[in-house]
């Protein structure tokens, strides 16, 4: 199955505390009421020109074998080579913002509305992450009815990450192919609108997901968000679904 | 308070309508364009730099004062382009060959502007050769380039062998940033200097110049 899916902007409204986190705000610490000020017009800014759009796409563990693989150039060691052999479903997907944010973040920088420009920079950065929460319920709303995934271990993979190298997009992108919702891939592998999202959704016991964050690229990972997604992911737990 | 003090002040505080007008005010009591530049708006941003490094100030509050920054400038530019009077020194910058990301190169172009350096930026996806061609043209003594992947990083490398290879590295610096990029990598490619963040590029470039 393939769809394209529109998401409402609503839907993907940042809290502030991760957008701060990205302006480089300790967690201790409170923006001022004029930053909050500028953080509610960046959320104005995105809410009239965010067109976010995703698709997504089931194929076969073989199929995924090969993206995985990409051009051959995966670190010797990750976590997503133990993980994937494992899992019951494979979903492909890619959202983006589309190119009016990414647009007007240029258009304040030149006029030198930095704080503004940053701002919306880091609100999209943040909005574009939470498409992929969207595509995920969508799915699991979808797949319900169907002979249907796993759905206590849905996790959520990307090319650039954890030693999958970022030029397996090439391969996504062969299969997927996200140019229909306006999504490019330049020769440096990089998506175009910017603020786009790509990867693969694998579904299967929760465990499967679990790993030790202690490979070689591990201590060059500024996020380490594998720690939370893996505890968050509890055993026989579904993640939660929302019903909006 | 003298006048260059209240420029300092308001260009803190991000109020570019007040730091325009004061500015405005300086320039008809026959202070010297230097003089405002030097004692009013490049102080202010010195005191907004130390304090986003003490985590007094931060991003909105550095952007904002930098916007403040401009509009003195504006207003004084057309004087210091009249007395000649020199730059901090000319930077050139850029996103390397195939990023498109800028939002950390534009940061670093900002707040070089606002410590007085004159800044070309030749925006994202620069080739090597382009770097290089703009600097010996435009006498620039540094090159600053950022990356935020992995796969664009070698440009970096590239840009400073081709300096190596042109017998350039005595005149033209280079500094390299952007999230994957480290001071090992730095040192390993050969770049005069690593930063990482905009406020501490000021710092590095600053040095570099001298």
């Amino acid at each position: 199955m393939r769809e394209q899916i529109q998401i409402a902007v609503q839907d993907i409204l940042p809290d502030p505390a991760p957008v701060f986190a990205l302006q480089g705000y300790p967690p201790n610490v409170h923006p001022d009421a004029r930053a909050l000020g500028i953080f509610k017009s960046a959320m104005g800014l995105l809410l009239g020109l965010a067109r976010p759009v995703a698709v997504w796409m089931d194929i076969t563990a073989e199929e995924f074998q090969s993206i995985y693989e990409g051009e051959g150039d995966n670190a010797p060691a990750t976590p997503l080579e133990r993980i994937y052999p494992q899992a019951e479903h494979f979903v492909l997907f890619a959202a983006t913002l589309n190119e009016p944010v990414c647009d007007e973040i240029k258009a304040l920088f030149a006029n030198d509305d930095f704080a503004l420009g940053a701002m919306l920079d880091s609100l999209a950065s943040v909005a574009a992450d939470l498409m992929g929460g969207r595509i995920e319920e969508h799915y699991l709303r979808t797949a319900s009815s169907s002979p249907g995934p796993n759905s206590n271990g849905l996790m959520r993979y990307s090319p650039g990450y954890c030693g999958w190298h970022i030029s397996a997009q090439k391969a996504l992108f062969r299969r997927l192919r996200p140019e229909g919702i306006g999504i490019t891939l330049r020769e440096s592998y990089l998506m175009q609108p910017l603020k786009s999202i790509s990867g693969v959704m694998l579904c299967g016991r929760p465990e499967i997901h679990r790993f030790r964050p202690d490979y070689p690229f591990c201590s060059e990972c500024c996020t380490k968000s594998c720690v939370d997604r893996i505890k968050k992911m509890k055993k026989g737990r579904p993640p939660e679904v929302r019903s909006d | 308070m003298s006048l260059l003090s209240q420029i300092s002040e308001q260009l803190q505080l991000g109020l570019e309508e007040e730091v325009a007008a004061l500015t405005r005010e300086a320039i008809q009591q026959n202070m010297t364009p230097k003089d405002i530049l030097d004692n009013g708006l490049i102080a202010g941003m010195n005191i907004v730099g130390e304090k986003f490094r003490s985590h007094e100030f931060f991003l909105p509050d550095v952007l904002l004062a930098a916007k403040a920054m401009y509009a003195g400038m504006n207003e004084i530019k057309p004087l210091l382009i009249k007395d000649k009077v020199p730059s901090m020194g000319k930077v050139v910058i850029g996103t390397v060959r195939g990023d498109l990301h800028d939002i950390g190169k534009n940061l670093v172009g900002v707040m070089l502007r606002g410590a007085g350096f004159d800044v070309i930026d030749l925006g994202n996806d620069v080739p090597p050769a382009k770097f290089i061609e703009t600097a010996r043209n435009a006498g620039a003594k540094v090159i600053g380039m950022s990356a935020l992947l992995t796969t664009t990083m070698p440009a970096m490398k590239e840009v400073v062998a081709l300096l190596k290879s042109e017998g350039l590295t005595d005149q033209i610096h280079t500094i390299v940033g952007g999230a994957p990029v480290s001071q090992e990598y730095a040192r390993e490619i050969g770049a005069s200097a690593y930063s990482y963040d905009a406020s501490n590029a000021v710092d590095r470039i600053r040095a570099l110049m001298n």
